[in-house]
């Protein structure tokens, strides 16, 4: 579970990027955060992890104020997985899976064989075996970000938090990996805070969404969240929310009309 | 990936080169010696001519050590600076650290002809640099590398012009050729007593580095993703900053300025082991020692009179810088 209260920041002390922005999310839910560019989407999640320092307001993790958490211990709960990127370094993947359990070697040690049986294990269970002793950089987009999930699984976090993880990836790809994330969520209880550019990725996977704004949010379930008004709203956008069947499955879509 | 077990031959083959190439650097030079006789000497059996053991104990032993414990510290200098500014470009020299230890002798030299001396300034000045180029190229918290390289380069181009100034000022018959040819790097004056006061510092330095070996992987990612990792990003910094700093300068004021090491061992080792810092610190480390033995052979026995080690370390180092940047494009990422 994670708690936010009235978190506020600013880089100079005078201009603020986002005020007052509270939210909640429940074990085993997910939340999205949708927000144009530049409102501050990737800061505010910065300032969760304290990266950055907030300027006013409270973070809670299972219910203790995360200002009180040693790093270890805040760590321990929550998970980070950044975008994919290639990286300087082509790491295989069995040793990029293995940095995922790094606060549990100590000082002057190297992850022992049960660490990289853990990670293999992992890597089997999400489909990735086949891949272990591959250089990261010789994977595609969609493949390294399943294998930068499964880091920031292997250390079974209570909270995930996702930065537009489907964002260089293909139609295909994308779908994957939101599915896993939904998969993740429900099977192992993990609470998931993920940063996307897509409201309808928004709307078909996650329970709540917080949409930020220059000057005010909505936080809500996301069907009423994401409406017709907030997208007008938030990214002066004119579109059409719409309802869809599909072999009796109910599904809801965006259209974007035109831009303001 | 290369299985474990086949880390273990590479390892083996490494260990034995480096042994093979310092007892081959210990037979070789213009005083020649044989291996049965060098192995009798080393382990006193036998009886030797006088003169053939002073060759060894005074002479090539302390000096193949004290190139061998050089090559492998800047080796590793070179993984670790690599690793943490998360760039296989980076190297002592490119961070200005290497110009400012320089520096530092030189005015040690200039001011006093007392070794203590010439070797703080080296340490000192060492320190300064590392932490100028560090605190230069900080932005918003984080420093980019292109950041730190252009910070690197400012840092070294300064510390440089102030070398010059001290070589412009210094007496020619005496100080002048002293800075000189220190700055061009030798290992001519090592001798038994040098080789033990560097050892237990160097050996403090190179622990330190080899124990966080594996956690170079997580700090060679990016900064937010290192941290998010549990792993404390800001003190495994300082720990390689001042360890490395430690090393450098020590090598300087011992040994002078020694180019390319630091750059083309690494390479020469990911090449063999791979980008798994487990592996490749050891490995560079084995790899470095017999690298700068092998230079310093060629050195002392390729003329009459003896070459400036940085000469040959170029020579050899910039080909490979070459053909580095060549494989990369140049594109490394940021």
């Amino acid at each position: 579970m994670i708690k936010a209260q009235n978190l506020t920041f600013s880089y100079d002390g005078k201009k603020d990027i986002f005020q007052n922005i509270s939210f909640h999310v429940q074990k085993g839910e997910i939340m999205a955060v949708l927000g144009a560019n530049g409102v501050g989407k990737t800061t505010m999640m910065r300032c969760i992890m304290r990266f950055l320092p907030l300027k006013g307001g409270e973070v809670y993790v299972n219910g203790s104020n995360v200002k009180k958490l040693s790093d270890s211990e805040f760590w321990e709960r929550i998970s980070y997985v950044p975008q994919a990127k290639s990286l300087v370094f082509g790491y295989s993947v069995l040793n990029m899976v293995v940095m995922g359990r790094s606060q549990f070697v100590k000082f002057g040690y190297t992850p022992g064989k049960t660490e990289y049986d853990r990670a293999y294990a992992l890597l089997e269970e999400m489909g990735l075996a086949e891949f272990a002793h591959r250089s990261c950089n010789s994977l595609s987009g969609g493949q390294l970000q399943m294998v930068l999930i499964a880091r920031a699984l292997i250390k079974e976090p209570d909270i995930l938090i996702m930065d537009e993880p489907e964002s260089n990836l293909d139609m295909r790809n994308q779908l994957k990996v939101l599915e896993i994330m939904k998969k993740i969520s429900k099977e192992r209880d993990v609470t998931v805070i993920i940063n996307t550019h897509y409201p309808e990725h928004a709307l078909r996977y996650s329970d709540k969404t917080l949409i930020l704004g220059k000057k005010s949010f909505v936080f809500d379930e996301s069907k009423k969240a994401i409406t017709k008004e907030n997208i007008y709203k938030y990214f002066k956008v004119e579109a059409s929310v719409y309802d869809v069947e599909i072999n009796n499955e109910k599904y809801q879509g965006i259209l974007p009309i035109s831009y303001v | 990936m290369i299985k474990t077990g086949k880390y273990k031959g590479i390892f083996l083959l490494l260990a034995a080169l480096l042994i093979g190439t310092l007892v081959a650097a210990i037979c070789i030079g213009r005083y020649s010696l044989t291996i049965s006789e060098v192995f009798k000497i080393l382990f006193n059996i036998g009886e030797i001519e006088k003169t053939k053991t002073i060759v060894v104990w005074s002479v090539r032993f302390p000096r193949t050590v004290m190139a061998m414990m050089v090559g492998a510290c800047l080796s590793c200098v070179g993984v670790c600076l690599q690793a943490m500014f998360a760039n296989p470009l980076v190297s002592s020299h490119i961070l200005g650290v290497s110009y400012s230890s320089g520096f530092g002798a030189a005015l040690g030299i200039l001011l006093s002809s007392n070794f203590l001396v010439i070797q703080g300034f080296a340490m000192l000045f060492g320190f300064v640099g590392m932490a100028l180029t560090y605190l230069m190229s900080r932005k918003n918290r984080t420093s980019s590398t292109i950041m730190l390289v252009l910070s690197g380069t400012i840092v070294g181009a300064v510390f440089e012009a102030l070398t010059s100034f001290i070589k412009y000022i210094a007496d020619p018959e005496e100080k002048l050729p002293a800075i000189t040819y220190w700055l061009m790097g030798s290992l001519a004056g090592s001798s038994m007593a040098d080789v033990l006061k560097v050892v237990p510092i160097i050996g403090i330095a190179i622990l330190v580095l080899w124990l966080i070996r594996w956690r170079l992987n997580v700090v060679s990612l990016r900064e937010d993703e290192a941290a998010s990792l549990g792993v404390n990003v800001k003190n495994t910094r300082i720990i390689v900053i001042l360890a490395t700093t430690v090393i450098v300068a020590i090598s300087v004021s011992f040994c002078g300025v020694i180019s390319f090491v630091g750059l083309a061992v690494p390479h020469l080792a990911r090449m063999i082991v791979g980008n798994d810092h487990k592996y490749l610190l050891p490995a560079s480390i084995l790899m470095g020692g017999s690298f700068l033995v092998i230079i310093d052979t060629v050195a002392r026995s390729l003329t009459a009179s003896e070459i400036p080690l940085s000469i040959l370390t170029a020579l050899v180092g910039a080909p490979v810088f070459a053909i580095l940047l060549h494989k990369t494009g140049g594109g490394w990422s940021d």
